[in-house]
């Protein structure tokens, strides 16, 4: 079975066909993204079924690896490592990559950077498929930065214009400070046992020194949080819609957000030597998970409300990580990713019938495209958490374990993000299918949306009662839930969707809140001002500190500059003016002298040879007269 | 018949002679006569030489070889002369010194 390994390979060889190729071929050959996709979706789900339902999750299945370099005495290993775990999410991740690429070829038909949308999504995805595959951290991180790159280049596809492009920008930056705290750890944990080998690393984290443990855990810890969108590095996602929507489907499901929690549960040995690290993930996980769906309840764009349910759900998975529970955080992140890529889908559909994304212009559409509403709605109560849906047993495992964890609290809080989330469920659905239709030109999908859609609508149906059979070979026991605890969470989800009818049928909508209580909903409005906690603190202070360098440079040193300059400048023209009067006058009169005075002798030379000779003879009569007077002299003497 | 040769006239001739040279060489235009004002000159005091050798001094043929050597010098600057005229009419066609004034500063 060691052509497992082949599995990222497949798109990453897709990415290096398409990327080098002109727009013209690559535009050309946008299938080879979901055919490359689909083998390796084939390839994954063989292997599934081949070790289905042997092995054990310490065991890995199989391990590869080859030195890529060499430092000294130690070498640089890259090393694959498919365990229950890896296998799980590589079928998920090439099954929901697989729907991506499908439904995109009808979403992007019309764009003409296809070509490289599809290059970039196969990237994403063997990038993602890597990470998930591979036994080493080093090749963990590169996988991971590589994500951070296409997530970029997707949510930034569109940028020619201003709103893609700030979030392009907003995301990555994010994502990358999460980044530090995964280069920390990588960091640390080298000096902790002289590897980067998963297998050596978990081995001998039991006796790493306790200072070490929480310093890994910590800066894991923020790299999730980074990749998954938790408080308080959750702002780059809900503007991450700027992106096209099969994009976001695969950013918010299968790809990046799932790297951080799947990282996690990679590392869990190490995370749990510290009770502080999972206290930290449990809080943050679960404050989070209310804060993502008490702003989902009062968002009105219609991706913007998928963002922030992504945002509480993963919350609900990094607390399901801090009390350990591994198991129900692997298997709400694999329903959850099905159930949200159908959603975004569908929400694409819904997106490009109407032409808009806010649910208040949408309604009525459930006459308009039953299908893709009967799609959307199986996602909707998955995420609602209704029975048999596959997102009420993976949430259902995650509050049982809660409870096992003896965290009342924390299960109370849960079951309120749980009333939050089928409250704005139901307020959406009903906005978006019910009510009067405002688009009369409003159309069923295509096949393309439908088939895709459909696919990941049966997973999300067949999943949830049938976990136990399919999870059940992760070594760990995912238990159905019991009835009192089907009861109370049924109950609650209830509540929340009654309230959400209720909010629907008596028209309380955002200005209704915004006239009762104007602050609140000012600070609702500003996402609980987590933005504007940044724009002050990082993004104000950054600027203040380029525009004090920038008139510190002005200032002083264009100063010396130009003060050196000047200086310069001057002495120049003051040579200039002594060279112009001192030398050149002197030189000059001296000339003028020469001239003047030959003026005055050239006369003489007549050129006329009579005048010599006369000259001649005046001379020698002169020299004469001369000679007698001296001899006269002489002789009186 | 003996012939008497007074000193002192054959000085004045000498000296006329010699004047009559120094005007014509200082007054002619043209440039032989100028050169022929020049010879008079020279004769003239080649008048003197051999009146002087007859009447002064006790050698009288020194002044015999002196006159003979000076009108060999006197024949030689009468060409040379002549033919610096020629060359001087070829090129400006002239033989009127006035009109020749090129190295007039």
């Amino acid at each position: 079975m060691t052509w497992l390994f082949f599995i990222p390979a497949f798109p990453a060889l897709g990415f290096l066909a398409l990327a080098f190729l002109p727009r013209v071929w690559r535009n050309r050959l946008v299938y080879l993204g979901p055919v490359l996709v689909g083998v390796s979706a084939v390839v994954a789900v063989m292997g599934f079924l081949h070790y289905y339902p042997g092995g054990e999750v310490s065991h890995p299945f199989l391990t590869y690896s080859w030195a890529l370099a060499r430092m000294g005495s130690t070498q640089l290993l890259i090393s694959f490592k498919i365990d229950s775990l890896a296998i799980l999410m590589l079928a998920m991740v090439s099954i929901v990559g697989l729907c991506v690429q499908i439904y995109s070829l009808f979403y992007m038909k019309d764009d003409e950077r296809r070509g490289w949308y599809f290059c970039v999504l196969l990237l994403f995805t063997a990038a993602m498929l890597a990470l998930v595959a591979s036994g080493n951290l080093l090749l963990m991180f590169a996988a991971w930065e590589l994500m951070g790159v296409c997530s970029y280049l997707l949510i930034g596809f569109w940028y020619t214009k201003e709103e893609p492009r700030r979030a392009s920008i907003k995301a990555f930056l994010v994502t990358r400070a999460g980044d530090v705290g995964f280069f920390i750890a990588l960091a640390v944990i080298y000096g902790a046992c002289g590897s980067f080998e998963l297998s050596t690393i978990l081995r001998t984290a039991p006796s790493w020194p306790a200072a070490s443990v929480v310093t890994v855990g910590i800066c894991l810890l923020w790299a999730a949080a980074g990749k998954s969108a938790q408080l308080p590095l959750s702002v780059w996602l809900p503007d991450a819609m700027a992106g096209p929507t099969p994009a976001s489907a695969i950013i918010h499901a299968a790809t990046m957000v799932a790297a951080g929690i799947f990282v996690l549960a990679r590392m869990m040995p190490v995370l749990a030597q510290s009770a502080l690290v999972l206290h930290i993930a449990l809080w943050v996980g679960i404050i989070t998970a209310i804060f993502g769906a008490l702003l989902a309840v009062f968002q009105t764009d219609i991706k913007r409300i998928l963002a922030f349910s992504t945002i509480s759900q993963l919350g609900l998975m990094f607390a399901a990580l801090g009390i350990g529970s591994i198991d129900a955080a692997i298997f709400h992140l694999i329903t959850h990713a099905f159930f949200k890529s159908l959603l975004f889908l569908a929400a694409g559909s819904i997106i490009h019938a109407t032409g808009t994304q806010d649910i208040r212009k949408m309604g009525g559409l459930v006459r308009r495209m039953p299908i893709i509403s009967l799609i959307f709605t199986v996602g909707a109560l998955s995420l609602a958490g209704v029975v048999p849906l596959s997102g009420f047993f993976s949430k259902d495992a995650i509050f049982e374990s809660f409870l096992v964890a003896h965290q009342p609290v924390v299960f109370a809080l849960g079951l309120l993000m749980a009333a939050l989330t089928a409250l704005y469920v139901a307020k959406t659905w009903l906005t978006v299918f019910f009510g009067d239709a405002h688009n009369t030109e409003a159309h069923e999908g295509a096949l393309l949306e439908i088939i895709p859609t459909g696919l990941l609508a049966v997973f999300t149906l067949l999943l949830g009662f049938t976990a136990k059979s399919w999870l059940g070979y992760l070594d760990v026991h995912v238990e159905m839930p019991t009835i009192p605890m089907a009861t109370i969470s049924t109950g609650v989800m209830i509540v929340g969707a009654a309230a959400g009818f209720f909010l629907y049928l008596r028209h309380i909508d955002n200005d209704w809140f915004a006239a009762r209580s104007p602050r609140l909903m000012k600070a609702l409005d500003a996402r609980l001002y987590t933005d504007a906690f940044y724009e002050k603190v990082i993004v104000g202070p950054y600027f203040g500190l380029s525009n004090l360098f920038w008139s510190l440079d002005r200032t002083v040193i264009d100063g010396v500059v130009n003060a050196a300059a000047t200086s310069y400048r001057r002495l120049t023209a003051f040579a200039w003016r002594a060279d112009a009067h001192g030398i050149d006058g002197a030189v000059n009169t001296l000339a003028a002298t020469v001239r003047h005075a030959s003026t005055l002798t050239r006369k003489v030379e007549t050129g006329h040879v009579r005048a010599y000779q006369r000259f001649t003879v005046g001379a020698v009569i002169l020299l004469i007269i001369v000679l007698f007077a001296v001899l006269i002299l002489k002789g009186a003497m | 018949m003996q012939l008497t040769v007074n000193f002192s006239a054959v000085i004045l001739l000498a000296v006329a002679l010699f004047c009559v040279g120094l005007y014509g060489a200082l007054a002619r235009k043209s440039a032989i006569g100028i050169l022929m004002s020049l010879e008079m000159m020279s004769m003239a005091v080649t008048i003197n030489l051999i009146t002087l050798g007859r009447f002064v001094s006790p050698h009288p043929l020194d002044s015999w070889f002196f006159t003979v050597f000076l009108m060999v010098i006197s024949a030689a600057e009468v060409g040379l002369g002549l033919a610096l005229t020629i060359a001087l009419y070829r090129r400006s066609h002239t033989s009127e010194v006035d009109e020749v004034d090129e190295l007039k500063g």
